[in-house]
């Protein structure tokens, strides 16, 4: 754009206060009572003078006033700038859309546009440029500003019509009927966007009209029977009350309530009564897509196997099903290794990935039993209708390119409202110094000022193993502030170094990529789209709008192709080249010179190929200190790195022959060995682990979390013990409390604090309930024992304690098995790298001065 | 005395949704998820406020201990809602209205800026504070603190309201508020409740406290989705974060690490640890040479003095230099010269000379070709090398220099009878390098014969021994 087509800002408040008071929708707003001031003077306040709540807190204006030249351009179609509209105040603006040289329409004095993108959360629908000849003076109003607007009533009631007009179009203009009917239900359907908890039929009622649910989650229950018993569930494309239709007077069967927002279609039977011909059409139309029986007896595609049902549940209550954008994680393969919140860390500075979170048992396909564990971990969902949005004061909030919601550091003001409003826990507050600014690479922030202002700074310990890099590395210190805050949230990587753009803002890349998936070792955390991921979920949804009569349901795969292909591919190398070189060895024998040299043997060729295998097992280490590029998903590497490690192991054993040599020899085979071992050691606990954990853990935990509740439970038996023998002492009753309570606690103790029983964890894999009944079972003897109710009750409870401190036990020991095999396995490789490397210099150079 | 089932029609203006319709017996309004009405807000408590239907009457009910729930500008505890009362929930403002009809109760929920400017609006609307507190609907401020504060006040409570919506101290109802913010635990609460009856109180007590039930269920999550918690889940936060008071307040909401942040081994083992053992290796192979060597060297080679006469007992040869090798890698292996030079250097005698036949040096064969090394200390490289002849001098030989000068593969040396010339010091001799014998080859059956012959002796030698001892 050139220059002379810049906008100007009109900095006289009163000339907004004057613009808006000329433009009939929203001149209530300026409304001035005598004696009372201004109606909404505070709002006004905000809006065009903005408020100062503190240093970096401003908040507002919301309202200002630009003129454009001719022909400049105001908005661009296809932007996600969707945090501002604009009002026409002088001139006009015209309308153009993609494919079209001249403007379509024209937005005259008064009216609004841009704003059904700022309330629908999309992008824009078409460029708007001032007008050609007298230019445009427009006034910008900002998001926040129409929660206040559409108090309002004459603004509100337009907004409300035109909102309702437009989602009514864009639902009946994807149903599956014909264009007449079409016509008609324009004139009587109503369009609602219902709330979480809505009623929107009640059992035994007689049925008054048709909801056609255009997007969201319907729970449909029958008063009479248990409710958790009946309950199922229905999704868009399924139309409530049409079986009226054909049966006058009929009444609802059941009752039905809203589960999330949920966007309906309502077609009252009053209106439709008027229309017999589209009556018709309306139960030959849509009675195929919505023969939804009840819930006592669904129809057959509604009726699901209880833990299909239980997992429905779970995800529409969590809200999981109206993410657009869900990150998932199997735990069956998750191996607790933390990559996720560490690769999350590194590029975005501070983590927006905790692994606690969302935690649901569901079958894998709808017929089967609950046999996946699924951990939803505190990240955004980026949810279809984002809760955190609507708080926000200042719209620092918002979609942004690409849909995803994310927070604009420039105009935040930490006042945390988005992370209260968040259900998720995905929204943290972080130091505005803390934060990296767009692109830079540095890969840790400014090492933080330890206190407060003017406490002097610890004293910087020189520790010889922190020098050498031999120590673990701290964890990063909370933020304990209050003050100059502002808020983060996962931003799908956009704008970082995996996503690149180039000068003009476009992606380098087609695909785009996360870095907590790409650090993923073992492919247990997806991103996915729940409705598709979900089978259960996808399953409810029906056909109404799927006006082409293709499958709702598309059909994207989440199997990973990817790795079983990496498998395939690592177990045929594997095979080719170890079977090759020992076909080879037994033809030609180690030593015999090949190919008319004097030295090129097959020791050499064993050495060589298992070098090759080295460095690529290698390039993992290296891979995993790559943080901040795009290099490939860390699982394709794990398992070309467990591959060409098994290569390279049968290699070399190969290539060492019968004798081990001198001692440089003899140490690099050891130390090799050791690292194959540990490898193999990683790989099978990092098989059985998880696996064993998702059996008896329930719902997944942090380490720190179990170490924390194995202290409260050990506080909590010591204080049970100590109150009930206060008491006892108090009631004279400290013989039989030493013979009954103590002996039984000593008793539980030793019992639970034993070997077989922590065994007994891993080869009985209870769940926890069920471990705690055992328990309880186990030890009622000594339980009936004791006389008094209250220290019976109390003993209960102290052997459940017990018996849940052996549980954490036996997680956090395949907690620790999955990472502690680990240090041994690189310790191992940097002594067997650096004997390899004495070891290569001295055989070149001896083969070089034979 | 009981609640009843009702209607509740809820208008949200914040948000773009119809009005939401909820069919129960009581309505909760707070920030957690498991409300009726749900007011996300940090002034709002997790279960702020209830609202039910009692006798035909909704009354409204404070459940937050911390935010308080403000009726018509004064804090409340229970009271009876009226048509346009002002129920301010946090920054929320929430107008009740009865349905004549069927009656249900419609809530319009309102968002205002702040805190305050939702105090002034829901004053505003009621035309001050005094005018509620006279139609016996509000809290009755302590009059020596109001004028403490210089705030005059028209009329006592219980004299006829002011005309409404005129006149009346409307500037000072943000003052008003901050006072019965002020007074809230300190002076009590007065609330239509009062008016009531003891017994009638009670009863009323009783009824409401359906709605601490709610709440406890609200907060534990429900009934049912107890067990989605984890038995094993910690009850208490990180002590860390107690110590920051992270736990309270919209701190809570500030970043927290988890050990997951933490790298799972340090990046320095590779480094440090690889330097270090390079270094080591480096400092060994100087100082203890068969750290690097592949295999001992032979018995002569290792001898740190040379002793010839140990080695070699009886023998006139004399080496040219009488440089020890002494098992020291440098003594054979050097940077500058070849290897073959370093043999030559000492092996030259007077009956010696450390040349390679014409035709091996043709063949570019050279003295370790023959005499290997690193084979143990007991390995001796002048009697193997007898042995490396047949390696060559055979039919398809295997080592890759076992070309005459021509090039031409060798073959079975004299017509494949055994023998080699062995050069010891200086004399030549055939001899056949296993047993030390010259020997013309035989027809096999020949061989066969002799080798049945030889075994048969040895088993006969052997079992004659046996049968001695």
């Amino acid at each position: 754009m050139s220059k002379e087509l810049k906008r100007q800002e009109v900095q006289d408040h009163h000339a907004v206060i004057q613009a808006i008071k000329s433009i009939g929708a929203i001149e209530e707003l300026v409304e001035f009572e005598a004696g009372h001031g201004y109606k909404y003077a505070v709002d006004l306040e905000v809006s065009i003078y903005g408020r100062n709540y503190g240093p970096g807190k401003k908040v507002g204006p919301y309202i200002k006033m630009y003129s454009y030249p001719p022909g400049a351009e105001i908005i661009r179609e296809g932007d996600w700038d969707t945090n501002t509209f604009y009002i026409v105040v002088e001139g006009s603006a015209e309308v153009f859309v993609k494919g079209r040289n001249e403007s379509v329409a024209t937005v005259k004095h008064g009216n609004p546009f841009g704003e059904m993108a700022v309330l629908a959360g999309v992008q824009r629908a078409a460029t708007i440029k001032a007008h050609h000849e007298s230019g445009t003076k427009v006034l910008e109003v900002q998001r926040p500003a129409l929660r206040m607007l559409r108090k309002l009533k004459k603004f509100g009631a337009a907004l409300d019509l035109t909102y309702r007009n437009n989602g009514r179009n864009a639902a009946l203009g994807s149903l599956s009927i014909g264009e007449e009917a079409k016509k008609q239900l324009t004139q009587i359907s109503e369009f609602k966007v219902l709330a979480r908890g809505h009623v929107v039929c009640q059992e035994g009622r007689p049925v008054d009209r048709i909801v056609i649910v255009k997007d969201g989650w319907v729970k449909r229950a029958c008063e009479g029977d248990k409710k958790s018993e009946s309950a199922d569930y229905i999704g868009s494309g399924y139309c409530l009350g049409i079986n009226a239709l054909a049966e006058r007077g009929a009444k609802w069967a059941y009752k039905a309530t809203v589960l999330s927002r949920t966007e309906v279609l309502e077609i009252p039977f009053k209106k439709l009564m008027a229309y017999p011909q589209l009556m018709e059409t309306l139960k030959t139309e849509l009675t195929p897509f919505s023969t939804l029986g009840t819930p006592l007896q669904p129809d057959k595609q509604l009726a699901f196997a209880k833990p299909a049902k239980t997992s429905q549940d779970r995800i529409l209550d969590k809200g999981l099903a109206d993410a657009t954008n869900l990150l998932v994680m199997d735990m069956d393969l998750c191996v607790r290794c933390g990559n996720c919140s560490l690769a999350c860390h590194e590029i975005h500075g501070q983590a927006r990935l905790t692994r606690r979170g969302i935690h649901l048992f569901r079958p894998t396909m709808p017929t089967h039993t609950l046999n996946q564990s699924i951990l939803a971990p505190s990240v955004c969902l980026h949810c279809k209708d984002p809760e955190c949005m609507t708080g926000c004061p200042t719209g620092a909030i918002a979609r942004f390119q690409g849909g995803q919601v994310d927070i604009n550091p420039a105009t935040c003001i930490g006042c945390g409202d988005c992370a209260t409003q968040c259900p998720y826990n995905a929204i943290s507050l972080v130091l505005r110094k803390d934060l990296r600014k767009p692109g830079a690479k540095d890969s840790k922030p400014a090492p933080a000022k330890a206190g407060a202002k003017g406490a002097p700074a610890p004293e910087a310990k020189t520790n010889v193993f922190e020098m050498l890099g031999l120590a673990f590395d701290n964890k990063p210190t909370p933020v304990t502030g209050e003050e100059d805050l502002v808020a983060v949230k996962c931003n799908l990587c956009n704008g970082t170094s995996i996503n690149p753009v180039d000068k003009n803002g476009q992606k380098i890349y087609k695909d785009h990529r996360y870095n907590c998936v790409e650090s993923c070792p073992t492919g247990a955390c997806i991103r996915v789209s729940p409705t598709q991921y979900f089978s259960e979920i996808a399953a409810i949804k029906g056909k109404a709008f799927d006006a082409q009569g293709k499958t709702a349901v598309s059909k994207v795969n989440y199997k990973d192709t990817g790795k079983q292909i990496t498998h395939v591919i690592g177990i045929l190398f594997t095979l080719l080249l170890c079977g090759l070189t020992m076909a080879g060895i037994v033809k030609y024998g180690l030593g015999t010179p090949l190919l008319d040299t004097n030295w090129f043997n097959f020791r050499w060729i064993t050495g060589l190929v298992g070098l090759l295998g080295i460095v690529v097992v290698m390039a993992y280490p290296m891979r995993r200190q790559m943080w901040q590029k795009r290099s490939g998903s860390l699982r394709f590497w794990m398992l070309s790195h467990a591959y060409a490690g098994v290569i390279a192991g049968v290699l070399l054993l190969l290539h060492g022959g019968t004798s081990l040599g001198g001692l440089l020899t003899a140490s690099l085979m050891i130390s090799f060995d050791l690292v194959i071992l540990t490898g193999l050691f990683g790989i099978l606990i990092y098989w059985i682990g998880p696996r064993t954990l998702t059996k008896i853990e329930g719902e997944p935990l942090l380490i720190e979390d179990l170490r924390r509740r194995r202290e409260e439970l050990y506080q909590e038996i010591a204080d049970i013990t100590a109150t009930c023998q206060t008491k006892a002492e108090q009631q004279n009753r400290k013989k039989d409390f030493e013979g009954t309570f103590l002996k039984g606690r000593d008793l539980v103790l030793d019992t639970i604090t034993s070997l077989p029983y922590l065994l007994r964890q891993y080869l009985k894999k209870e769940s926890v309930e069920q471990l705690l009944e055992s328990a309880q079972k186990e030890f009622q003897r000594e339980t009936n024992k004791i006389k008094d109710p209250a220290e019976r009750d109390a003993f209960t409870r102290l052997v459940k304690a017990a018996a849940t401190v052996r549980r954490i036990d036996a997680l956090v020991y395949i907690h620790r098995a999955l990472k502690l095999w680990l240090p041994p396995h690189v310790i191992f490789t940097s002594l067997m790298l650096a004997l390899l490397l004495v070891h290569i210099v001295q055989v070149t150079y001896y083969l070089w001065r034979n | 005395m009981s609640t009843e089932a009702t209607k509740f029609v809820i208008k949200r203006t914040d948000l773009d949704n119809d009005d939401l319709i909820i069919e129960s017996d009581s309505l909760t309004i707070g920030s957690a998820l498991g409300n009726d009405i749900l007011l996300n807000h940090p002034t709002v408590s997790r279960t702020h406020a209830g609202i039910c239907k009692i006798d035909g009457a909704y009354w409204v009910k404070n459940l937050s201990t911390s935010n308080g729930t403000i009726v018509n500008g004064a804090l409340i505890e229970t009271v009876q809602l009226e048509n346009d009362d002002a129920i301010q929930v946090g920054v929320f403002l929430l107008k009740p209205k009865v349905d004549d009809d069927d009656g249900s109760l419609y809530l319009e929920v309102e968002k205002q800026i702040d805190a305050v400017s939702a105090g002034n609006r829901g004053t505003q609307m009621i035309g001050g504070p005094m005018q509620a507190q006279a139609s016996g609907k509000t809290a009755m401020l302590n009059p020596d603190l109001l004028k403490m504060l210089g705030i005059q006040l028209p009329g006592m409570p219980g004299t006829p309201p002011p005309a409404a919506g005129k006149g009346g101290p409307k500037q000072s109802a943000t003052q008003l508020l901050g006072v019965a913010r002020m007074q809230r635990g300190m002076t009590g609460l007065l609330s239509s409740i009062m008016a009531l009856p003891q017994d009638e109180q009670q009863k009323f007590q009783q009824t409401m406290d359906a709605f601490w039930d709610r709440r406890k269920l609200a907060e534990t999550g429900g009934e049912q989705k107890m067990a989605d918690i984890s038995f094993l889940r910690p009850n208490k936060p990180d002590p860390e974060y107690e110590k920051f008071n992270l736990h309270l307040g919209k701190k809570q909401f500030n970043w927290l690490p988890t050990t997951d942040l933490v790298r799972p081994w340090p990046r320095g083992y590779l480094g440090t640890l690889g330097i270090i053992i390079i270094l080591l290796a480096t400092g060994l192979s100087f100082g203890y040479a068969n750290f690097l060597s592949p295999g001992e060297v032979s018995a002569a080679h290792q001898l740190n003095e040379f002793n010839r006469q140990q080695f070699l007992p009886g023998s006139k040869a004399l080496l040219a230099s009488n440089n020890t090798v002494g098992n020291n890698c440098n003594s054979c292996h050097s940077a500058t010269t070849s290897m073959e030079f370093k043999c030559k250097n000492c092996h030259q005698t007077a009956h010696f000379t450390p040349d390679v036949f014409p035709e091996h040096a043709k063949a570019n064969i050279s003295c370790m070709d023959c005499h290997t090394e690193h084979k143990g200390r007991a390995f001796s490289p002048a009697t193997v090398a007898r042995s490396m002849c047949v390696d060559c001098h055979k039919a398809n030989p295997t080592h890759p220099k076992s070309k005459d000068a021509k090039g031409n593969p060798l073959k079975e040396p004299h017509g494949g009878n055994f023998g080699y010339p062995i050069d010891d010091n200086g004399n030549c001799f055939f001899m056949n390098s296993f047993t030390g014998s010259f020997q013309v080859q035989l027809p096999k059956i020949i061989v066969l014969s002799v080798m049945v012959f030889n075994l048969s002796t040895l088993v006969i030698k052997i079992l004659k021994k046996q049968l001695k001892s």
